[in-house]
């Protein structure tokens, strides 16, 4: 049984061992700030790296938590987009004043994250979300000496209040309908009453809010705009990719029996989400404002892929969150840095960017066609498989008019490349120097984007883990 | 192994290229790769074509049925060896342009040859989506990066043109991938599909969009002409001379054998569009000064017969085709030479700016008067047998109705093209000297043997074009065997 515990759990209890290494850290002598990122780093590399070790499969705690290979390696992509932010945000640390604190707060979102992920009961599902949320919001305030860092922090907490509420009363009729909470007894007592589809209606609208699905997507632009970069990206990857990951296993085992009702649900949802994200992007001046919308965009076409319910849908939903921690972080990490040198956010700014940061430059190119879904770029790929999932129900319409919205998304990303290579500009960003951390992260998302997709080993990995619709 | 070398040894030398900073040497290593791919192509050709040679499958997407699979028959021959031929005289007669960065300009380059070989190789709908926006992704650079004034508004035109039109394909792939009994994206049973004739239609004209965008026929070519304007001269050669062939070779891989029925039930519709777009072409050709945007129209006109024959369903036809894919080619290369040294000389295209050429450059007014003469397609020179089988395809044809009217209305373009071609011709060599041409020097070193040697092929080819026929024979059995709907029918 102990043995289990610490088999099953390693990667909770790897993150929550760094979390009491850095309270130590916080309790002895000041140390400077470049000696603790140098800790943090390696912690976090070292945890990447254990979790990648082993396999394990199991349920503790009358299925309380559960693991299995597939959630295992939804936790490392996870881990690994921690790791590549951290590097990231080395420029803005480091003159900060409260390192420590950051790392924990968002340690503690990424140990809800696991639990979240990992959780077996709605109960638990619930509690992980709540960790994973409430922290993030003080990290958003996190640039201390800015009002709109507070503003993004009030809206971002009061928005997830108001979602969890939903969620909760969601899950309290989901109980009183069925009398329990199991995810493993769910689908038999699932009986597609009114009540319990609306109960489920509940459940998607918190779950909407989270990743931010139009209609419940206004919180996420001004989120994004007034956040710190590192808690931005932190926020459109990280934690939108977490509730991604339990949204679809949710909905593939526990609501199978509910499946005809979300399809449709879905199937409209993801329209009105690509079709909003896409409207709003162009008119952006604002990179990270662009980028949150850009993401809502993103988030439809992965509904598409929800909406194949197969293996293959599953597997594209997770195939195409891993390439888009790589893509969205090689763009988000170009700004961060250029954003704590400069202080320049506005994608008007980077007029020019080219004649003075060529290999920058190279790699947001790079970043935003795989956001667009260019070949041979990973991007690419992901969307590809996306559509074939939600082609595989014989939907040609939805397939159709997401296809036509991938134009309307490759006219803003590719104003933003003409932008960078030939806008003129009087007074383009000065020459960055590339510290060491960032520029270590952003060859590796460069690598991820340009060879995740022609190694096909990944994909074909992934769908051995998910288990037929 | 000579197929996957085709396509490997331009994309290795490409990414290589990025990293060599100097001048003088990415040149040199651009045209040695240019070089080793035309001698693989050629090895192909000849002596190393065991099936071993031809063929190459490897495991790519096994789950989802897809495989990496390229493939060498007649009609990727014809057009790889037009790519491999083609790259070495653009890159020797451009050799004297300078462009800032070169050695992100010559990794395009082959980047897109890599592109090319693999669309006209792929025997895998999901390779083939692939290669196909490989190929047009760094000639986006290439010609927003370098081109004229106007590159911008006018490149993301054409990216957003044919990156539409390329996502409708991607939505017929995956239609007819749904289709497939095994799940699979292999040529094959794509070609073994029965499907209904309604559902043909609609399938057809999603996979057409996007090679009628490509090519291009009317009414989907206003992007043509400004690309061809605005473009570094090397960019457009690429585009003219090889990419526009895509879309022809889409149509005769991907369309005709997989779609056969629409293919017969639309033929008049495409055939139509393709001679209104013969003479609406030419007319506009005659009306323009400058010289890059008559040759982008008659480009069109040209591209318009052959998507006219490939509806008539003939074997004549099919191999002027063939035959007129490969010659056209080459043609236009030594057209835009012309074009680029004028332009590089005189400082200008205007037609109406130019005149008595000739008499200081003797040279050029002959290479010049040859090519213009293929242009026109006059008997002995290499375009008069393509354009000549192709009208006795379209002639003999028995799919449609209007054979007659169709072939008298596309023999109408030799004689437009006579006059527009003629016209440059005066406009450029003779008349009275300009002040600008007043200094004119003749042209000498590599653009001159590069000139020579297009003028010979097209000579020898006008004389003796056995070669080629012989490369793509079996090819045109095989394909009007499949598309051949009164057996269709008769099943």
């Amino acid at each position: 049984m102990l043995n289990d515990f610490f088999i099953l759990m390693k990667q909770e209890l790897t993150i929550a061992v760094i979390i009491f290494i850095l309270l130590f850290l916080k309790l002895g002598k000041d140390r400077s700030n470049e000696t603790i990122m140098h800790v943090v780093n390696a912690l976090l590399l070292f945890n990447v790296i254990f979790g990648f070790i082993g396999n394990s499969q199991g349920i503790l705690f009358n299925e309380m938590y559960r693991t299995n290979p597939l959630m295992v390696l939804e936790k490392n992509i996870l881990s690994l987009a921690m790791l590549i932010i951290s590097m990231q945000s080395w420029s803005w640390l480091k003159t900060h004043k409260h390192v420590i604190e950051f790392y924990l707060l968002l340690l503690s979102t990424l140990l809800g994250m696991f639990f979240m992920i990992s959780g077996g009961t709605l109960l638990m599902f619930y509690l992980g979300l709540e960790l994973s949320t409430i922290p993030l919001a003080a990290a958003a305030n996190f640039n201390l000496t800015k009002r709109q860092s507070s503003e993004a922090a009030m809206k971002l907490i009061i928005s997830s209040a108001f979602s969890s509420g939903l969620l909760l009363f969601g899950i309290s009729m989901i109980y009183g309908t069925t009398g329990t909470l199991v995810f493993s007894q769910l689908p038999q007592l699932l009986t597609n009453t009114p009540l319990q589809i609306f109960a489920f209606i509940l459940l998607l609208a918190g779950f909407a809010f989270k990743i931010s699905v139009a209609p419940f997507h206004l919180w996420t632009a001004d989120v994004y705009e007034g956040a710190p970069v590192a808690v931005t990206s932190y926020l459109s990857v990280v934690s939108k990719g977490a509730v991604l990951f339990v949204f679809v296993s949710v909905l593939y085992t526990v609501f199978k029996p509910l499946a005809t009702a979300w399809y449709n649900m879905l199937f409209i949802l993801s329209l009105l989400t690509i079709i909003t994200g896409n409207l709003f992007a162009i008119r952006q001046d604002n990179f990270k404002r662009f980028l949150a919308f850009s993401s809502i965009a993103q988030v439809g076409f992965i509904l598409i892929g929800i909406t194949g319910s197969s293996q293959t849908g599953s597997t594209s939903v997770i195939y195409f969150v891993l390439i888009y921690v790589f893509s969205n972080l090689a763009a988000f990490g170009v700004v961060s840095l250029v954003s704590a040198l400069t202080g320049k956010e506005k994608i008007s700014d980077y007029k020019s960017f080219y004649k003075t940061n060529p290999v920058l430059s190279w790699i947001l190119t790079i970043a935003l066609f795989s956001l667009a879904g260019v070949p041979p770029t990973a991007g690419f790929f992901g969307k590809f498989f996306l559509l074939l999932a939600g082609a595989s129900k014989g939907n040609y319409l939805l397939i159709t008019i997401a296809s036509l919205n991938m134009i309307i998304s490759f006219y803003y990303y590719l104003r933003i490349v003409k932008a960078i290579f030939m806008d003129p500009n009087e007074q383009p960003i000065a020459k960055i120097t590339i510290p060491v951390f960032p520029r270590i992260a952003l060859y590796a998302c460069v690598i991820g984007v340009l060879f995740i997709g022609l190694f096909s080993y990944v994909y074909e990995y992934i769908h051995s883990l998910n288990s037929p619709f | 192994m000579i197929v996957l070398l085709l396509f490997l040894v331009p994309l290795i030398g490409g990414f290589l290229s990025f990293f060599i900073k100097n001048d003088k040497t990415v040149r040199t290593w651009a045209l040695l790769t240019s070089v080793i791919t035309l001698l693989i192509s050629i090895a192909g050709n000849t002596f190393a074509h065991s099936p071993g040679q031809l063929h190459f499958s490897s495991s790519w997407l096994g789950s989802l049925g897809s495989s990496f699979s390229l493939q060498l028959d007649g009609l990727s021959q014809i057009l790889c060896l037009l790519t491999a031929i083609s790259y070495p005289l653009i890159l020797v007669s451009t050799w004297r342009s300078s462009y800032k960065t070169a050695n992100n300009f010559f990794a395009l380059m082959l980047l897109t040859q890599a592109g090319l070989m693999g669309v006209f190789l792929a025997t895998d709908a999901l390779l083939f989506y692939f290669f196909w926006e490989l190929a047009l992704v760094p000639m986006y650079f290439l010609c927003s990066g370098w081109g004229g004034e106007r590159r911008i508004p006018v490149t993301f035109k054409f990216f957003i043109y044919t990156f539409t039109a390329s996502v409708l394909m991607l939505i017929g792939l995956l239609y007819l991938y749904f289709q497939t009994p095994d799940r699979s994206f292999s040529l094959q049973s794509f070609y073994a599909l029965k499907l209904s004739n309604d559902t043909q239609s609609w399938v057809f004209w999603l996979l057409f969009l996007a090679f009628a965008v490509k090519m291009p026929v009317f009414p989907f070519h206003t992007w043509q002409p400004d690309t061809y304007e605005q473009s570094p001269t090397a960019a457009t050669m690429v585009l003219s001379a090889i990419m526009v062939k895509m879309g022809v070779y889409g149509v005769i891989r991907w369309v005709l054998p997989v779609v056969p029925i629409a293919a017969y039930s639309w033929g008049d519709v495409v055939m139509s569009l393709s001679v209104i777009g013969i003479i609406y072409a030419s007319i506009i050709a005659i009306q323009q000064d400058d010289f890059k945007r008559l040759i982008a129209y008659s480009s069109i006109a040209h591209i318009g017969l052959m998507s006219a024959t490939l509806f008539a369903e003939t074997k004549i036809g099919y191999q002027g085709v063939m035959v007129q894919m490969f010659n056209h080619g080459i043609n236009i290369l030594g057209l835009w030479i012309i074009v680029e040294l004028i332009e590089r000389q005189f400082g200008t295209r205007k037609l109406s700016q130019l005149g008595g050429v000739a008499q200081k450059a003797p040279a050029l007014a002959i290479l010049f008067v040859i090519l213009a003469f293929a242009n026109i397609s006059l008997p002995l020179t290499n375009a008069f047998i393509g354009e000549f089988l192709m009208f006795s395809g379209i002639w003999s044809s028995t799919v449609t109705h209007y054979n007659i009217l169709f072939t008298v209305l596309a023999i109408l373009s030799i004689i437009l093209a006579a006059v527009y071609t003629l016209t440059a011709v005066q406009k450029v060599l003779y008349g009275p000297e300009s002040s600008i041409t007043e200094g004119t020097k003749d042209i000498h070193g590599n653009e001159k043997m590069v000139l020579w040697v297009i003028v010979i092929m097209v000579v020898v080819f006008g004389v003796y074009p056995q070669p080629l026929l012989r490369i793509t024979d079996g090819f045109v059995d095989l394909l009007l065997n499949k598309i051949n709907v009164a057996h269709l029918f008769v099943k």
